[in-house]
């Protein structure tokens, strides 16, 4: 037998360890063909050892098998649908304010800004048409967190403060700072969102959606792009994680509440969106 | 006496709703796919984004497995449409090949490659066509035959051993030369 139809048995079989045996026998007399074949066996063995990234998604999808979100709510009687909205309106704004707005409110104006003279505010992009809360430029004496409102001026107001806070944030004494502080209120506003979208109707959440949308586009990827090449790797890769999970967490819960799908998997975009052009701005660096 | 697979025992389980057996099995193949899927995509956030929807699918549809079946096999397959699936959609895939390499293994043998030969493997393998990788992979990394190759990835098994003996032969023309021998 020739070399080459022995190789390239060799390289059609399944175990070429083990060949079969008028194969076996020409490699028992031909050296260069043995030497040929722990070469491919070389390549078998090494690409075993080849490096992979390790991964942190599996525990946290076991624990999402072992305790899958609770089943949706049944909707409330037609007859009583206008009053349902306006409570489910006002507990959407009262639980987001409380909580975002203690978080934000202390880490904004005491944090952040101080009392010092902030930069004149403006919402960029009100989406209730509602003028931000006493004109932009907020008193030394403002309440971090505002009175609880209900209905939709409650929902501007959230609009507004939040807009607020991604401006201010950026009065963080590094690029660094800035960017995981945004980070940390994306993260804060879709966790609350998650948690909402479970006892809550889709319109109570367009807006927060919408908002979220913006602290991502608007906040999270412009202030990453303006952290200093050398730290970006390090800077990113967890918003990234975060991001990732997001836009995981979101779509699942769409699968989940089909009556709040739509904003759900808009949560997910916008989560996927920044993840990708934090991944491409990575990329473009390596 | 009937000897029952354990991890057969596991998919009946979890078939009828225990979702602790389901997720055994995912700690059973977590690693596997999300490996496989990272040598298909370079990129450990799309492979664990991909690795995590293919269980989640796999779970959906558990109940249209049947035990006959090879279960990695019919795993890797819904892994490998969420991976097209993905590349239709016009994601990028990113075509390095890994920065960091892993400290020499002291039980690596005789066999083990010098380091610089790894990060030369680690490249060719990336280069190769996807068409290419994935089989190959899946013969050489994950030991799946043939057989179940062709059913991961819904092609002939005379395509699917084509592709490894392509994928081979590409792979002894780059580093032939270069590998050292004891």
């Amino acid at each position: 037998m020739k070399c080459d139809p022995c190789r390239s048995y060799l390289l059609n079989a399944e175990d070429p360890s083990h060949p079969i045996e008028p194969f076996q026998a020409h490699l028992e007399e031909c050296a260069a063909c043995r030497e040929w074949q722990v070469r491919l066996l070389q390549i078998g063995v090494n690409v075993r050892r080849l490096p992979v990234p390790s991964s942190t998604a599996k525990p946290e999808l076991i624990r999402q098998i072992l305790h899958p979100p609770l089943p949706a709510r049944p909707s409330p009687p037609q007859a009583r649908s206008w009053k349902w909205r306006w409570l489910a309106g006002g507990a959407v704004a009262a639980a987001v304010l409380i909580s975002c707005g203690a978080w934000l409110g202390n880490l904004l104006w005491n944090s952040v800004l101080g009392p010092a003279e902030g930069p004149q505010v403006q919402v960029r992009d009100n989406q209730g048409g509602q003028p931000p809360p006493q004109g932009g430029r907020p008193s030394r004496k403002e309440k971090p967190v505002p009175a609880i409102a209900t209905g939709a001026k409650a929902s501007d107001l959230l609009i507004a403060r939040l807009i607020q806070c991604d401006l201010r944030l950026a009065r963080a004494n590094s690029p660094r700072k800035r960017a995981l502080a945004v980070a940390d209120l994306a993260s804060h506003l879709e966790r609350e969102l998650q948690d909402l979208a479970r006892i809550a109707g889709a319109r109570p959440l367009e807006k927060m959606a919408r908002v979220y949308d913006k602290v991502v586009r608007e906040g999270v990827v412009p202030r990453c792009r303006a952290v200093p090449a050398g730290q970006r790797r390090q800077v990113l890769a967890p918003i990234i994680d975060r991001l990732a999970q997001a836009e995981r967490n979101a779509q699942r819960l769409a699968r989940q509440r089909p009556s709040a799908a739509p904003v759900l998997r808009s949560i997910a975009a916008a989560a996927g969106e920044g993840k990708k052009q934090l991944r491409d701005l990575l990329q473009q660096e390596a | 006496m009937l000897v029952v697979n354990p991890e057969v025992e596991l998919i009946h389980r979890a078939q009828h709703s225990d979702r602790q057996a389901f997720a055994r099995l995912v700690e059973r193949y977590w690693q596997r796919l999300y490996r496989w899927l990272y040598r298909l995509t370079h990129d450990h956030h799309l492979a664990e984004d991909l690795a995590q929807d293919s269980f989640l699918k796999a779970l959906a549809h558990l109940g249209t497995f049947r035990t006959e079946q090879s279960f990695p096999s019919w795993l890797f397959r819904i892994a490998h449409n969420n991976f097209v699936n993905n590349r239709r959609s016009g994601r990028k895939i990113l075509h390095g090949f890994p920065e960091q390499l892993p400290a020499a293994q002291p039980d690596a043998g005789e066999e083990a490659m010098t380091r610089e030969a790894l990060v030369l493997l680690a490249r060719a393998v990336g280069r190769l066509p996807v068409d290419y990788r994935a089989p190959f992979l899946l013969r050489t990394e994950e030991d799946l035959s043939f057989r179940e190759i062709a059913a991961a990835l819904q092609i002939t098994e005379e395509t699917a051993r084509w592709r490894v003996f392509k994928a081979r032969q590409k792979l002894m023309e780059v580093l032939g030369p270069q590998l050292e021998l004891e």
